[in-house]
């Protein structure tokens, strides 16, 4: 079996020789595959298609989605992806390199402070498209028998480029509904921003948005759209708000959080169970000309806003998750959460919506509607985007589920995975069944 | 068969090992002391999400408290009232008479230093002496603080003066007997010695001496609970891995002592409703249903000895219950069974045996003519083959219980997992030139591991629990979980071949280099499939996660686990062809494949110790390191140098020659 895998899957050659020096007799048999070998490019494409590269590189992907796994114990999982798997380069902190992500950083500063360059995912990722491609340019026989292996690379090729436009292009967001009220817009928990809403009417808002990217702590926004200039004098990632204690000043000079303390809290981890979100505080005073108009202290949590009032005109200010406005609206009818008998363990949660597509094509609404039910692998799909149940709002004092919250993806690869599982699961269907047939009969 | 001996071998060898699976599959009775422990059992109760016999919520309770199934009477019985009905002291009792024990607690008269709950010692007309110490039931102590409440009354609306002068008194003896109520009416059992615990720093924490099996009374824990409880909290606060090992092993005792403080026979949903649909019911909020009066002289007979009384309740009970739930005391009648036949328990030695056999068949290379090797080796087979049934048997069984695939939770996968090492490891050995009894050897070993995990694991919670909401699917657990679970199971018995070969070339002269060829070649086979599955098995996974979630893939620990096993087998593979790596390469890497999934399938669940990697996962870290540390030895014997290979020298033949006519092995004679 051993032979007759290096005749018939990838061409190596004997171990002592490199494996594309086996195939070069066949092809030189034209005078145009001869002129082919001999250009820069196809000596390129050798180096670069070579199967001990392919070993390398996997050994290298191998190692970085392990350490990818083992810094998901110190940060969230949203964290970890940008930095390990959708990036170029990854700083990798030592303890992770040595498996002891538990090390603090107090008692093991070192481990926790070298930090060793690795390839990221998109690297790392780039260079197999690559290796594989020129390997299939230069080395792979275009025979029937190989069409298995043909088959598995390309399905893997489209699971990685699937993951890439995941990566670039897919957003996510959260959309909450208490039963028997409606929503339209959706919250982003992995960003914040910070704003003036300044109310013109009944039905319409004015929103001017300090994006998170701005948000760092020291740094001062000003811009004519802004009614005044903002300095960021802390940003924490996750914090809570603490009362006051008799004896304590605060830092806030107004505002209604006047009375609380900002407490900065760990990033939450990827492998705590708790899946809890980060809650983002921030200390911001807000100015004008160089005279201070007030410190606030504002936190993602609180739902009421600030308000103040410059040249006349009243805003609302708030910190707040991300919000990405819709053009339907969702009503939530009813919310089943049911338990198994006699335990806390979830049997079923349950949304049943009506949503009405309220976008504007033409001069008139497009006024789709629909009735549905969103519950546990059950999702809604709806114009490119889909609809998850995803969690419960609890009420504060009882602890009963009075709403939903929605799970609202859009991910214009979605159907990639299952291009790419059906294409390379053929293919290892057939590559082994065709070598199995033939180890048999070779045994027989 | 070469000899008559190898045929007598053999037929011994099967018949030790079907008598012992005829023990296990026939029903047994129950210890032969005359009480119906087994009937008891099967009394039906509505506990964590199922109707389930009350033996499995006696096992699962005792279990996750003192690490056992069984109870072990280490005090004499008479301290606590317990004489008549009692496992006399040192002897070992079933769960459900334990479960009686803690259900009858209150019933008896049990020793009671008072003082160790109230300042003042218990008046004496209420049992106290001046020792502080009662012996009256708790249904007694109630009735007596009942009427002394009601003296009380009368006193303080009477004008005689002489019983007005008894209100201070009458009023302290109130006082105190009420505080004595309370504190055990919630206790089921303040004396018997079940809360395992053999941390060191939690035994220090609560000034508990160390004493053989660590197990420990709440009456013995109750001084320290208080500092306990601060512990926990100050635990709570912080993140999971952030806490101290004393702040963990608090977290994770509370909830052991919540449970057991649950076990009351009020508190149990014994009664079955009329409608089908709604909850069951506890004892006393049954209305007009004869079961509760019932059970209660269930509990009776118990409480006085009187064995025949119990008998006859039981079965009294039993079929009462069955005219109200036929369908449910059927499920109910072969979970009992299945529990006290214990397949999977029983596998254990069982599996054993097998190991022995096959090695014991090594042995024949040594006396080739005299049919050692033939009649163990085939013994072996044939006995696995039954150990597999039986196997096969209690995985079935399971899954009818559960009406659900095999694997639902993590004891399940490790049965699962084992039945699919056992069951690829007798095709591997039926393979003509692969019969060395090294593939009977490599599943008998996984067999054995994964029953001993799947043992432990099954002492955390009820094995045959519900599920989630969000694992509610039939199609991907039928089709993710059991494909990525045999790609663990591939994987592992590939890993384990690795070892056999570096084992077996080493140190041994059994193959020579053309044996050894055969045997990389099964190896390399293995992880093929191996690759196919993990990798189809993995992307049913993302497939999952986008059609409940949203995303393909997630990048969380448990995908990556799963992520690794196929990048893994894809360096192997790809090593190969590049001749990187050959035989012994190939092996060497199947081993670091077991390190692999070890790590998939309970190092993922290890990064978030905590709460619910309770009990065994903590112990499981050690072990997983322990493991890997072995696998990196065994690698690092594979990697010495081809010249130090016995089974490597030059001029060797091979022991065993190429496959005869039907396939069967003769060892050469040299």
């Amino acid at each position: 079996m051993i032979s007759r895998m290096d005749q018939t899957a990838i061409q190596s050659g004997p171990p002592k020789e490199t494996h594309f020096t086996a195939t070069a007799p066949e092809r030189s048999a034209t005078t145009w595959s001869k002129a082919w070998q001999e250009t820069w490019l196809y000596k390129v494409l050798r180096v670069l298609a070579s199967l001990r590269l392919t070993v390398v590189l996997f050994a290298l992907s191998f190692l970085l989605v392990y350490w990818g796994t083992l810094a998901q114990v110190d940060f969230g999982i949203n964290t970890v992806m940008d930095r390990y798997f959708r990036s170029f380069v990854v700083k990798i902190p030592l303890k992770f390199i040595v498996s002891a992500p538990w090390a603090d950083e107090e008692k093991w500063p070192l481990l926790n402070q070298i930090r060793l360059p690795y390839p990221g995912g998109w690297l790392l990722g780039s260079l197999l498209m690559t290796n594989l491609f020129s390997a299939h340019i230069i080395r792979f026989k275009r025979h029937w028998t190989q069409a298995g292996i043909w088959m598995i690379h390309t399905g893997i090729a489209i699971m990685m480029i699937g993951e890439f436009f995941t990566g670039m292009y897919a957003s996510e967001g959260q959309m909450s509904i208490l039963e028997g009220k409606s929503a339209n817009f959706l919250q982003h928990h992995h960003a914040t921003e910070f704003v003036f809403i300044e109310t013109l009417s009944a039905e319409k808002d004015r929103v001017i948005v300090v994006p998170q990217s701005k948000l760092r702590t020291g740094s001062t926004i000003q811009s004519s759209e802004l009614p005044c200039d903002v300095t960021v004098d802390l940003y924490a990632v996750n914090a809570k708000l603490m009362t006051l204690k008799n004896t304590e000043r605060g830092w806030a000079t107004a505002g209604m959080n006047r009375n609380q303390k900002l407490e900065v809290l760990p990033e939450g981890s990827g492998v705590d169970s708790s899946s809890k979100i980060d809650f983002p505080a921030a200390q911001i005073i807000l100015s004008r000309d160089g005279k201070e108009l007030g410190r606030y202290l504002f936190w993602s949590v609180l739902e009421n806003p600030d308000w103040i009032t410059i040249d006349g005109k009243k805003y609302q200010i708030a910190l707040r998750f991300q919000r990405t406005v819709c053009d339907y609206v969702i009503h939530l009818d009813k919310f089943t959460h049911k338990k198994h008998p006699h335990s806390e363990k979830a049997f079923d949660f349950r949304s049943e919506i009506r949503l009405e597509d309220r976008k504007v094509e033409g001069g008139k609404e497009r006024g789709d509607h629909r009735e549905a039910a969103i519950y546990m692998n059950h999702p809604m799909r709806y114009n490119g985007e889909t609809f998850y149940q995803s969690s419960t709002i609890p009420d504060g004092d009882t602890g009963r589920s009075i709403g939903t919250v929605l799970q609202v993806v859009r991910n214009p690869a979605w159907t990639f995975p299952y291009w790419s599982c059906t294409i390379a699961g053929l293919g290892m269907l057939f590559h082994f069944w065709l070598n199995l047939s033939r180890f048999i009969k070779r045994s027989a | 068969m070469k000899t008559k001996f190898s045929w007598y071998l053999m037929i011994a060898a099967v018949a030790v090992t079907a008598a012992s699976i005829l023990y296990v599959v026939v029903p047994r009775g129950d210890r032969a002391d005359g009480w119906h422990w087994q009937a008891f059992g099967k009394i039906p109760v509505q506990h964590d999400g199922r109707v389930k016999p009350i033996d499995t919520l006696a096992r699962v309770s005792l279990a996750s408290m003192s690490r056992k199934q069984t109870y072990n009477n280490i005090d004499d019985p008479e301290e606590f009232g317990l004489a008549k009905a009692a496992t006399p002291q040192g002897k070992s009792q079933p769960a459900v008479q334990w479960m009686l024990d803690v259900l009858t607690a209150s019933q008896r008269p049990f020793r009671n230093r008072a003082d160790e709950h109230t300042k003042n010692p218990l008046p004496e007309e209420l049992g106290g002496n001046e020792k502080g110490t009662i012996r009256v039931t708790q249904k007694e102590l109630e009735g007596l603080v009942e009427k002394a409440q009601e003296h009380l009354e009368l006193a303080r609306a009477s004008t005689n003066p002489e019983l007005r002068k008894e209100i201070p008194d009458l009023e302290k003896y109130v006082e105190v007997g009420n505080m004595a109520v309370k504190v055990y009416r919630f206790i089921p059992n303040l004396d018997q010695k079940v809360i395992y615990i053999v941390d060191e720093e939690l035994r220090d924490a609560c000034q508990l001496p160390a004493r053989p099996g660590f197990r420990y009374s709440y009456r013995e824990l109750r001084p320290s609970l208080g500092r306990l409880i601060g512990v926990a909290q100050e635990g709570n606060k912080k993140d999971s891995h952030k806490r101290t090992e004393l702040e963990k092993k608090a977290l994770e005792l509370f909830p052991n002592l919540k449970r057991f403080e649950q076990l009351t026979a009020d508190n149990l949903p014994l009664i079955p409703p009329e409608d089908q649909t709604k909850l069951w019911v506890r004892p006393q909020q049954a209305e007009g249903s004869q079961l509760p009066g019932l059970f209660q002289e269930i509990l009776n007979a118990y409480t006085v000895g009187d064995k025949d009384a119990f008998n006859a309740k039981v079965d009294q009970y039993l079929s009462a219950i069955r005219e109200l739930r036929p369908a449910d005391m059927k499920t109910i009648g072969l979970e009992s069974y299945l529990s006290n036949s214990a397949p999977f328990f029983w596998g254990l030695p069982l599996y054993v045996f097998v190991f022995l056999l096959a090695a014991g068949s090594w042995l024949g290379f040594a006396f080739p003519k005299s049919g050692l090797f033939e009649g163990l080796n085939r013994g072996a087979y044939w006995s696995l083959v039954g150990v597999f049934v039986l196997h096969t048997f209690g995985l079935l069984l399971r899954m009818y219980l559960q009406g659900r695939p095999p694997v639902t939770n993590l004891y399940a996968s490790a049965i699962f997992i084992g039945w699919g090492c056992v069951g690829l490891c007798l095709i591997l050995e039926a393979i003509p030139f692969f019969r060395y009894s090294i593939a009977l050897a490599a599943g008998s070993i996984l067999g054995f591991s994964t029953l001993f995990i799947a043992y432990y694991l099954g002492l955390d919670s009820d094995t045959i629990d519900k599920l989630q909401a969000v694992l509610d699917t039939q199609l991907w657990l039928w089709t993710h979980v059991t494909c990525i679970t045999i790609g663990y199971t591939t994987m592992f018995v590939a890993g384990l071949l690795g070892v056999g070969y570096i084992l077996t070339g080493v140190f041994t002269t059994a193959l020579n280099r053309e044996g050894l060829k055969l045997f990389s070649k099964v190896i390399y086979g293995v992880i093929c499939f191996a690759m196919f599955l993990s990798f189809v098995g993995t992307v049913l996974g993302g497939i999952w996660a986008d059609q409940s979630w949203g995303r393909f893939w997630g990048w969380d620990p448990k995908e990556n686990g799963a992520l690794l096993i196929v990048i893994w087998v894809s360096i192997i593979l790809h090593a190969r062809w590049a001749g990187m790596i050959r035989e012994r390469g190939l092996a060497v890497l199947a081993v670091f494949g077991n390190v692999v999934t070890a790590w998939s399938w309970f190092g993922t669940n290890l990064l978030g110790v905590g709460l619910h990697s309770y009990g065994f996962m903590a112990g499981a870290f050690f072990w997983l390191i322990g493991f890997g540390v072995s696998q990196l030895l065994i690698m690092g014997i594979g990697c010495l140098p081809l010249e130090l290979w016995r089974g490597l020298q030059p001029g060797r033949e091979t022991m065993l020659r190429k496959p005869s006519g039907r396939g069967q092995l003769e060892p050469v004679s040299s």
